[in-house]
């Protein structure tokens, strides 16, 4: 859903912060409006809880975890983005 | 001092993920306490009454919260707090009469506004809404290709508070009448207004007290 309120975030500025939000770097107002949002949208609920899972699992990860095919997808991933 | 939190299901704090220690029958749970740090960053947060409608989620429960509590905008924060009881009177079907009560809210708003403008009509066909179902179609119907800058395109909001109330999603319901509030007023002070109808709705549904009383035996019998 999109902010009508000129203070309230709107879903796309919640997904651009929620790394901040989770390394809490956002101000104590900000960190206020992102929580408002999320208790007024349940899609962006969903999103924050998927966004945790996925810290806590990708948390548990090391570099030696992947395999050397996977590493390569991933670099030919990060190095095609790049050009884009 | 007393106030009332909000919990996902299990309990659960929304943000922190943590499950809050319940309450045994006739004692409170174990306290939980915050992390060192910067009071209301870290701290234990919760409602008062007039806060509800801005932290809606699964349960509510009634807590102690211990001193010093630091009143902000929108909540309370404490440096630790534990679950006194859980105000079984928010469940499934409250929550569903609440997301009702804000999409029949935005109908006699937007009637309203109709009025004002003029647009008699369309406010008698809105007004004559009788169930969700005829609410949703006739303010869809109304609103058709209008901006929601217009009087009649207003009742895309009712229309969406209808749509979300019977869906069950009360915070979507909840959050179309608050942006509605918004848009009549063009201020955030009518969201806020909006807001505290809500709260007010959920006090007296619910069965709520003011908050902030010293904790005592009189709020949870020993």
């Amino acid at each position: 859903m999109s902010a009508a309120i000129a203070s309230e975030l709107a879903c796309r500025e919640l997904v651009e912060l929620v790394t901040d939000y989770f390394e809490d770097r956002l101000s104590l107002d900000e960190n206020r409006r992102f929580e408002l949002h999320v208790c007024s949208c349940t899609g962006c609920r969903v999103y924050l809880a998927q966004m945790r899972a996925v810290v806590r699992a990708a948390g548990r990860l090391a570099e030696s975890d992947l395999s050397a095919a996977i590493r390569a997808e991933l670099l030919d991933a990060f190095r095609a983005w790049k050009r884009t | 001092m007393l106030a009332y939190k909000f919990l996902a299901d299990g309990a659960v704090a929304p943000f922190t993920g943590r499950r809050w220690p319940p309450p045994g029958p006739r004692t409170p749970g174990a306290w939980v306490v915050a992390p060192p740090g910067d009071l209301e960053r870290c701290g234990v947060h919760a409602c008062r009454v007039e806060d509800l409608a801005y932290w809606l989620d699964d349960e509510l429960w009634l807590v102690e919260l211990d001193d010093p509590v630091v009143r902000t905008p929108f909540q309370v924060v404490a440096p630790r707090g534990r679950l006194l009881e859980r105000i079984t009177a928010w469940n499934g079907a409250s929550s569903g009469e609440y997301a009702a009560a804000c999409a029949w809210r935005a109908r006699d708003l937007v009637v309203d506004g109709l009025g004002r403008a003029g647009l008699q009509a369309e406010a008698a066909a809105l007004r004559a809404c009788i169930d969700l179902p005829s609410l949703e179609a006739t303010a869809t119907t109304l609103a058709g290709d209008a901006t929601r800058e217009e009087p009649h395109g207003l009742a895309a909001y009712a229309a969406g508070a209808a749509l979300r109330a019977r869906q069950g999603r009360f915070r979507e319901a909840s959050l179309q009448c608050t942006h509605l509030g918004a848009a009549l007023a063009s201020s955030e002070a009518g969201a806020d207004q909006e807001r505290a109808w809500q709260s007010r709705w959920l006090a007296r549904r619910l069965e709520l007290h003011e908050v902030g009383a010293p904790t005592g035996r009189e709020a949870f019998p020993m």
